[in-house]
């Protein structure tokens, strides 16, 4: 069986297995946000007014869309407060077999930022940086915090078409409540014993040390004080040859995390490697089964949404066009890996597939894996807000780099992180009927709701914000001293390297093209304020939609009005994604990955 | 609970409350950098001072409608 029909095998695989949980997944979810009793609430139902009767949260008040954006904001802020506390206070807190220091001020506030926004990008290295319970009650917890939230979102905007002449959409308090306590808690805790039963690990142990059989002589680069690395006059890594017989095998709570990484959207790993670690993702099994982890509350959603308006065909059509976005960019990543650096070929080198060797470009990849799961698994982390990897994205060809780095630009939307996802895309939604009203001269409308100058105000404000943020920061670090300092490779895959640093942190993705050193104050900081801006100004914009829309009444479905469920209106937003991405980002896109590709099929 | 277990649990959250305010003010950090837990815990009140004026702000928009 050739690479080509094992990428074409594993995709279909994962996602007919994914489409086929949309159903049910999405209509328990959408039970579980309306109130309806589940089999959950029953058992959960105590712990819940528990929940509220310590916080004193009464689930009958509903707010407006300010107070739900003033309540999440409050609430983030928080949880960002008590990671950066964990990190600066580990080494004299429990659980630190390995008496692991305080965690720098400004790496503590870029982790801070990064797990509160769902983007989970690792400026650190896990097994090196931070306490088991750094890990566990900071990190961990707000994976599920961050993903409630973005579900949160999601619902608000949800009912916004709903609901009518009202300005309640909801209480954030019972929302985040809900989707953390009947959702992700029990979808874990299910992975979590999967996950264990394929080999991940889950204790407390102190880091073991194993003597290797070889002595192991290797390049070690250099640091300075700072943990940066030195480099000569020529901009080159200065290294230092080391030898060794040890190996040091870092332990912890792996499972817990790494079910949640997943199901949730996060993607920040227990360790630097994240799931190319064989005890995050040990096997051909427990690497399908995070893929399709990370797509299942996502596309789950759409049919959510389907079912609260109360005509499933909306969700289908998003889903849809999610799929058609994916697919084409999943395979373009394929190709690309699988045909490799054409330089190899001009030198004489076979580098076709055979059945003793891969082909094909393998550098940064798994050899367990190979370059069918590890373009998907790419494709997948930059198609939702995930950024777990299970290859390393800055060793792709040009082509294959682009893909994770546009499916993040095009706002990550096919499908997207938990609720993040569904909020954008029904955005981009907002936006096609706008388009198409003006192109037809009606008044736009969508799911019996006009579609007008505020609300288009407010799109605009969600859609732009990202941008700004991306390509502003990585102006500010191709010419800034700093900015420049963390690049490994100069030239355009250096530029590139930058790029994809904005966009993950403004897109809230959080994987990395890691020949960036980015554990400096420049990166902490910038990228802290991109994370924060790209995930709470569409928020809070998101919200404000939700609101507009939930005052509106409802206007009645007539001949004129368009339908959007079917190909037409699936086409169009396509087309308005594509149309918004291209203009966006095409300039920045031209100068890194596009012009690198170009370099190499000239043999530069 | 009762009165005396209850002055018990009071007492030592005072207790564990004391112990590491006193470590923060004798700096037992590596290096005396309470200076930079103050510029980053300001950055983030500021972003999310930034944002709630959004919010706010927000609220202005479309009164054309």
């Amino acid at each position: 069986v050739d690479a080509g029909t094992r990428f074409a095998f594993l995709a279909l695989l994962i996602l007919a297995a994914v489409i086929a949980c949309a159903k049910p997944l999405g209509q328990y979810i959408a039970n579980v946000m309306e109130g309806r009793a589940t089999f959950a609430s029953r058992l959960g139902g105590p712990l819940e007014r528990l929940i509220y009767r310590v916080c004193g949260t009464d689930p009958s008040q509903e707010m407006t869309w300010a107070q739900y954006a003033i309540a999440l904001l409050v609430f983030n802020l928080a949880g960002a407060l008590v990671i950066y506390g964990l990190q600066r206070l580990q080494l004299w807190l429990p659980l630190n077999p390995q008496k692991l220091a305080g965690v720098s001020a400004d790496s503590s506030f870029n982790t801070a930022v990064a797990f509160v926004t769902n983007t989970d990008w690792q400026g650190y290295s896990g097994e090196s940086t931070m306490s088991y319970l750094t890990q566990m009650a900071g990190l961990t917890v707000q994976n599920y915090l961050s993903a409630a939230t973005g579900l949160a979102v999601a619902v608000v905007l949800i009912r916004g078409f709903i609901r009518h002449s009202t300005d309640r959409i909801g209480n954030f308090w019972v929302d985040v409540t809900r989707s953390s306590l009947y959702l992700l808690l029990p979808l874990s805790t299910v992975l979590a014993l999967v996950l264990v039963g394929q080999g991940v690990i889950q204790n407390f142990d102190s880091y073991k040390t194993a003597t290797t059989i070889e002595k192991l002589t290797f390049d070690n680069p250099k640091t300075d004080a700072e943990g940066n690395a030195i480099k000569d006059d020529k901009g080159n890594s200065v290294t230092e040859s080391v030898t060794t017989q040890a190996q040091t095998l870092p332990m912890g709570p792996v499972a817990s995390q790494e079910s949640i990484k997943e199901l949730g959207t996060n993607g920040g790993g227990f360790f630097n490697a994240n799931s190319a670690h064989p005890y995050e993702n040990p096997t051909t099994l427990s690497n399908v089964l995070e893929i399709a982890a990370i797509f299942l509350i996502p596309f789950a959603l759409t049919y959510t949404f389907g079912r609260m308006v109360g005509d499933t065909r909306q969700g289908w059509a998003l889903m849809v066009a999610m799929l058609v976005l994916f697919a084409a960019l999943a395979t373009t990543a394929f190709v690309s890996e699988q045909n490799g650096n054409p330089s190899f070929a001009q030198n004489g080198v076979d580098n076709q597939e055979t059945s003793v060797q891969s082909g094909g470009n393998m550098e940064g990849k798994e050899t367990r894996f190979g370059i069918a799961a590890s373009a998907l698994f790419a494709a997948a982390t930059t198609a939702t807000s995930c950024g777990a990897v299970n290859s390393m994205h800055d060793s792709m060809t040009p082509m294959g780099g682009f893909v994770p780095l546009f499916l993040m630009q095009l706002g990550e939307l096919t499908p997207g992180g938990v609720g993040t996802g569904i909020y954008t895309i029904l955005i981009f939604a907002i936006l096609g009927v706008f388009i198409a009203g003006l192109m037809i001269g009606r008044t736009p409308e969508y799911l019996g709701k006009k579609i007008e100058a505020r609300e288009m105000k407010l799109a605009s404000i969600f859609i732009l914000t990202t941008p700004m943020v991306v390509l502003a920061g990585t102006a500010i670090g191709v010419v800034t001293l700093g900015g420049k300092a963390g690049v490994s490779n100069p030239g355009a895959h250096g530029f590139s390297e930058i790029l994809y640093a904005f966009t993950s942190a403004g897109n809230n993705n959080g994987s990395a093209f890691a020949g960036l050193s980015a554990n400096t104050k420049f990166y902490n900081v910038g990228l802290g304020i991109a994370m924060w801006l790209g995930r709470f100004w569409p928020i809070v914009a998101a919200l404000a939609i939700g609101g507009s829309l939930a005052s509106k009444k409802r206007i009645p479905v007539t001949e004129g009005t368009m339908p959007t469920h079917g190909p037409l209106f699936i086409a169009l937003l396509i087309g308005t994604i594509l149309l918004i991405g291209v203009l966006n980002y095409v300039p920045a896109l031209a100068l890194g990955p596009v012009a690198e590709h170009f370099m190499l099929f000239q043999g530069n | 609970m009762s009165p005396k277990s209850s002055m018990f649990v009071r007492v030592e959250f005072l207790r564990v409350i004391y112990v590491g305010v006193d470590k923060l003010v004798n700096s037992e950090f590596e290096e005396p950098n309470t200076d930079m837990d103050a510029i980053y815990i300001t950055i983030l009140l500021v972003l999310l001072l930034v944002t709630i004026g959004l919010v706010l702000g927000i609220d202005r928009i479309g009164e054309d409608r």
